[in-house]
């Protein structure tokens, strides 16, 4: 495994986190449109 | 944002960071797959995750039926919860595909294979997703009955998925929690476990929070756009009480 374990390991990590800010900024993008058309 | 949710996110983002901390550095490596399993303390928040998601996209879409007709604000509200909520169940499964495939390209040599669990798991992501997409492109009143409907059978899928390993014994070994006597992980590495799985709810919890606000408050400005063009229109509004 060694190195190629390693370079998984990295990337599911990086995975995770990168899909949740992906997810993040478009749940921001609905509150802001959501909040000017509420105005 | 209120400031408990700010509160909330740095507690979560504290949490994260602890659970980054632990799981990398501080947890033994495992003995047989090396620091590859590391992949685990990830994988598994994520399926809890999902697992939390959808249930709560359940209960909404249940108390959705049930209301819909007698409390429009309550029914608003659980509508609105159970979008914020597919949403994030959708996104925990993703994850939880993808770290799965990563693991297995790793351990298994292959990133994808049509096992039992594998299987039914993508099926039960391709179900949530076409639940929003409906929600998304289809138009019509009785689309929200129409989509807690679905989500009442796509949910069905769930104990499946977790059922599978099981009543299968496939390729995706045999559940670490709740399987067979002798299962389960080293008590050392147990820590890892428990501050990721904190940190992953925690943060799921702030952003769908986040998602229902606005998708409450969505619902409620087209509602009133709503109730405004009746009242521009009130000889339609007339005829169509009518009749």
């Amino acid at each position: 495994m060694g190195d190629m374990g390693h370079r998984h390991l990295v990337l599911a990590y990086a995975a995770t986190i990168g899909i949740h800010l992906v997810y993040l900024a478009y749940v921001a993008v609905k509150w802001q449109v959501a909040k000017k058309a509420a105005k | 944002m209120k400031l408990w949710r700010w509160l909330w996110l740095v507690v979560t983002l504290g949490v994260l960071a602890e659970g980054f901390r632990v799981a990398l550095f501080v947890v033994p490596t495992d003995s047989a797959q090396g620091n590859v399993q590391r992949i685990f303390y990830y994988h598994i928040p994520s399926w809890a995750g999902m697992g939390l998601f959808f249930a709560i996209n359940l209960g909404c879409s249940l108390v959705y039926l049930a209301v819909r007709n007698r409390n429009e604000a309550l029914a608003i509200k659980a509508d609105s919860l159970a979008v914020a909520s597919a949403e994030m169940g959708v996104i925990f499964c993703f994850i939880g595909l993808v770290t799965g495939s990563l693991w297995g390209r790793a351990v298994w040599g292959i990133w994808w294979t049509w096992d039992a669990r594998l299987t039914s798991t993508l099926v039960l992501w391709l179900i949530y997703v076409a639940y929003l997409l409906l929600r998304r492109f289809a138009a019509g009143p009785q689309i929200r009955t129409l989509a807690a409907v679905m989500a009442i059978f796509g949910y069905l899928d769930v104990p499946l998925v977790y059922m599978s390993t099981r009543w299968w014994r496939t390729q995706h070994p045999a559940p670490v929690f709740g399987g067979a006597p002798g299962s389960g992980i080293d008590p050392s590495m147990m820590p890892a476990v428990w501050w990721n799985l904190a940190g992953w709810l925690m943060w799921g919890i702030f952003v769908a929070s986040l998602r229902y606000v606005s998708e409450y408050r969505a619902q409620k400005t087209e509602q009133e756009e709503a109730l405004k063009a009746l009242d521009y229109a009130p000889g339609q509004a007339q005829m169509a009480g009518g009749r």
